[in-house]
């Protein structure tokens, strides 16, 4: 009975190498749904997109007003478009960091649902993954917002004529992917501590948007803080999305190496970086099943 | 027997006036002694704070901006801190609490919800005057930020009156938290970088303009920002309004928050065990 049961089960779901990815995709699918959801079902969507613009344009705003009392010149200037397309751009970084970590907080500590995602048959980064695709989308608004209100209201110096399409994305997913491996290795780190753990991914955002140029060029960072830099792939990505988006970057100890250069780095330290990540991740999470710690409600 | 009466009248408000002050003090203690519980948390608030003071000290010197600026950063710093504490650990705390199932406890318990505030803010001023005191500390140092302050007692007193202010604030915001659950908690977030902006934490306030800046007044921390400013730098030319303005509009707004706070505490929780959403978790 239970063979023959095991065999329908088998015939339902297929055979092949397209088996394992059927599978993740049952997880993948409906975590993006219901990130989705949690993202958004709290209100309306009228007030749910104000929710989501309000707040990065009000930090776009900020930088705007520091620059117009610093340099007392109008925002039509290569200056002022780096500091604003590097600010609208961390935006994913932030996002997918803080937004991957705190899932597992908030299935595990306000929902209490993780060990049922975590018993299902695909792996937990599978519907990590998903949850992250949420958190994409919505970024993904607020940066298309921000971009447009800048060219439109503010003169940002960003030419659709002088976009290099294939590398800017190019440039923009390998960075995503670096994103996302760290994501899921602060997921893991997650699952080891209570609520507190979200100001490690905090601190890590803190990290990249200082050292990896978003808001001022490298140049500006004493030259052990530029050698650091240059091993964070964000600081590639950085510089890889600016020539995509300009034709060229905001650093002149980068300005020497070549495009290709800058993404061949950018592939590099993302290889590395994910797979470290991934690694963390891993090891997170079998010290945290050793410890019994992976539904544990810490009520903090 | 009247005298009796009196006497007994006299005995119930002294017993209920200790009780508060033991609420007060029960809830604030957890705070105070929780400062260095956990080092690693001590430490990441500490250090966290720094990254965005340095990345905007260093956007301010990319763009050749006075060094006065780098001032201006710190001091912002400060007062983030406390904002951060306002909106997370004050107005967002009875949301924690119902999750943990204490909220139910502090209801039925024989004082006011009020004294719990008052503990709450204590404790989160004191926690974060020892987060925040090491951060600017170590921000000034760093960078190399000079305060001159004519008039110390001054700067106190302004200081004071804002955390007055901005917790006062706090406490109307947690009455929120007795009804309402995620959709609050987005109101939390929502009030972070949009007050940041229009409180000038960063620059002064008065870049603003007259009327984005005049109606920015109605936080508090935009006034104790502005008047802080013009203290600790001894530079009346950055300042929206006279220092004796921005007094004034502090003393009235903490009094409001806190008159507010009294109101909506009472009225919100009447409406949320109308409601039977007092105690409702994973709302």
């Amino acid at each position: 009975m239970a063979m023959s049961e095991t065999t329908i089960d088998k015939k339902k779901e297929g055979f092949g190498p397209l088996a394992p990815l059927r599978e993740a995709w049952r997880s993948f699918a409906p975590a993006t749904w219901l990130g989705w959801q949690i993202e958004s079902n709290w209100t309306d969507p009228f007030t749910f997109a104000v929710f989501n613009l309000v707040r990065p344009l009000s930090g776009a705003l900020i930088l705007v007003v520091m620059y117009l009392v610093a340099t007392r010149m109008n925002t039509r200037t290569d200056l002022f478009a780096q500091v604003y397309t590097g600010n609208a751009m961390f935006t994913y970084l932030g996002g997918v960091l803080f937004g991957m970590s705190w899932v597992i907080h908030e299935d595990r500590e306000h929902y209490q649902m993780i060990r049922y995602v975590y018993i299902g048959t695909s792996h937990l980064y599978w519907y990590l993954l998903g949850r992250a695709v949420a958190k994409f989308l919505v970024t993904t608004l607020s940066v298309v917002v921000l971009l447009t209100a800048g060219k439109l209201f503010l003169g940002l110096r960003l030419y659709w004529s002088v976009i290099d399409w294939p590398y800017f994305l190019t440039a923009f997913s390998l960075g995503l992917i670096g994103a996302t491996g760290l994501g899921l290795a602060l997921s893991g780190w997650m699952m080891l501590m209570a609520r507190q753990a979200a100001t490690v991914s905090e601190v890590a955002a803190g990290v990249f948007y200082l050292a990896c140029g978003f808001l001022f060029p490298i140049d500006v960072l004493p030259t052990w803080a530029q050698a650091v830099a240059r091993w964070i792939p964000f600081t590639w990505w950085n510089e890889g999305m600016r020539r995509g988006l300009f034709g060229h970057g905001n650093s002149q100890v980068l300005v020497s190496l070549s495009n290709g250069t800058i993404l061949n780095w950018l592939a590099i330290s993302t290889a590395v970086f994910g797979a470290l990540s991934l690694a963390a991740f891993f090891g997170a999470e079998r010290l945290a099943k050793r410890r019994g710690l992976l539904d544990q409600i810490t009520d903090f | 027997m009247r005298t009796e009466t009196r006497m007994e009248t006299t005995d119930t408000v002294a017993q209920a006036l200790r009780n508060n002050l033991r609420a007060s003090w029960g809830r604030a203690y957890v705070r105070v002694i929780g400062v260095n519980r956990e080092l690693s948390w001590l430490f990441l608030d500490i250090v966290m704070p720094l990254f965005s003071i340095a990345a905007y000290v260093l956007l301010y010197r990319s763009m050749n901006a006075p060094r006065e600026y780098d001032g201006f950063v710190i001091l912002g710093a400060l007062m983030t801190a406390y904002w951060l504490n306002v909106l997370w650990a004050m107005a967002a705390q009875f949301y924690w609490e119902r999750e943990m199932g204490h909220l139910e406890l502090y209801m039925m318990a024989p004082i006011s919800p009020m004294a719990i505030l008052f503990g709450m803010s204590f404790g989160g001023i004191f926690q974060t005057t020892v987060r925040a005191a090491a951060t600017v500390t170590m921000g000034a140092l760093i960078f190399g930020v000079h305060f001159s302050i004519a008039n110390p007692l001054a700067v106190l007193g302004i200081f004071f009156l804002t955390l007055v202010a901005l917790y006062g604030l706090g406490m109307t915001a947690a009455s929120l938290y007795l009804v309402y659950g995620r959709d609050a908690q987005n109101l939390s977030n929502l009030l972070q970088e949009p007050v940041f902006l229009l409180s000038g934490v960063n620059f002064p306030v008065k870049a603003l303009g007259f009327w984005t800046a005049a109606t920015a007044c109605f936080i508090p921390m935009t006034l104790g920002m502005d008047a802080l400013r013009q203290l600790v730098f001894d530079d009346k030319t950055t300042g929206f309004m006279p220092v004796g303005w921005e007094v004034l509009g502090l003393v009235v707004t903490g009094a409001v928050t806190l008159i507010g706070a009294y109101k909506a505490l009472k009225y919100l929780e009447d409406l949320a065990k109308r409601q039977g959403r007092l105690t409702l978790k994973w709302q």
